[in-house]
């Protein structure tokens, strides 16, 4: 039987702190330039769509096909936002657990003989 | 020698099973807790096993929407400047060419399992409206010919919505 290794509390909120905000920098590096790129599409089709219209290059059906795609890609903007908040959220978690039990397994495998408790899994 | 349930025993350790899997993967993914001794069981446990709430990264999908876009966006070229009905025969199989690709992107799109249900994959979605896009174009080349504005807004749509779906795909990866 090993000997248990208490947890260092200070030294894992750090670890904790660290893989958050290695999760959340990388994705907000990533995430926030699409979606400014993608409100501008939707600005550049919204004038697109007025403009060739009164130009006389769009008929009144073709006019609301694209209007109809427009309000689904405005739609589809909030949902990706979300869908890639879930992978943030899904990251973040990840990090948090790995780091939280990684902590208990190290503290209890020496009493355990070597077993340790699996991952927590989340469900969204 | 009793038969050791390692379903069980993963229960009581923790949540992190699933019941899909087959035990010969799980025993890929397992770590013996303890050395076997003679007569006792062998312990498993699972470990490492990270939370997924959306689909795994998948390349072939990504190579398969980056192929298709370079192809549309060459059909875009082509007709940028505008067309005649009388013409539009010589685009068909482009046209055809590129609606079943991403038809086919779709269907293995749907067809790819999603750990939470309730967040819906973008991708389905844009490559739904993508073929529509496409429809439209063609059946418009068809019936009238296409003008330069027509075009031009009709790109932009196909736009809003391959730039996404690729963009989704990528962020898989993780």
């Amino acid at each position: 039987m090993g000997l248990h290794v208490p947890i260092d509390v200070g030294k894992t909120v750090s670890d904790v702190i660290k893989a958050l905000s290695d999760v959340l920098t990388s994705d907000i590096k990533a995430n926030v330039p699409f979606v400014t790129e993608q409100a501008t599409a939707l600005a550049n089709q919204a004038r697109l769509i007025a403009d060739q219209a009164v130009a006389g290059q769009l008929s009144d059906e073709q006019r609301d096909f694209f209007l109809d795609h427009l309000k689904s890609h405005t739609k589809d903007l909030a949902l990706m936002i979300a869908a890639l908040t879930a992978l943030t959220a899904e990251k973040a978690w990840n990090a948090i657990v790995g780091v939280l039990w990684g902590a208990i397994n190290t503290a209890i495998s020496g009493v355990l003989g070597g077993v340790k408790i699996a991952l927590p899994k989340l469900v969204l | 020698m009793p038969v050791y349930d390692q379903r069980a025993h993963l229960r009581i350790w923790g949540e992190c099973w699933d019941a899909s899997i087959p035990v010969q993967t799980l025993a890929t993914r397992t770590t013996y807790a303890r050395t076997p001794e003679p007569g006792t069981a062998v312990v498993f446990l699972l470990v490492g096993c990270a939370t997924q709430s959306a689909p795994s990264y998948d390349q072939a999908i990504v190579d398969s929407l980056s192929k298709a876009d370079k192809d549309t966006l060459t059909l875009y070229a082509s007709v940028s400047h505008g067309t005649t009905r009388d013409t539009v025969t010589k685009r068909l199989a482009d046209y055809n060419s590129v609606i079943g690709a991403f038809d086919a992107i779709r269907i293995d799109v749907n067809a790819r399992a999603n750990p939470a249900p309730a967040i819906p994959v973008p991708t389905a979605g844009k490559v739904k409206e993508i073929i529509e896009t496409l429809n439209n174009l063609r059946d418009t080349d068809v019936a009238t010919g296409l003008k330069p504005g027509f075009v031009a807004t009709s790109k932009g749509d196909y736009e809003l919505a391959i730039v996404p779906a690729l963009f989704y795909e990528k962020a898989l990866k993780r």
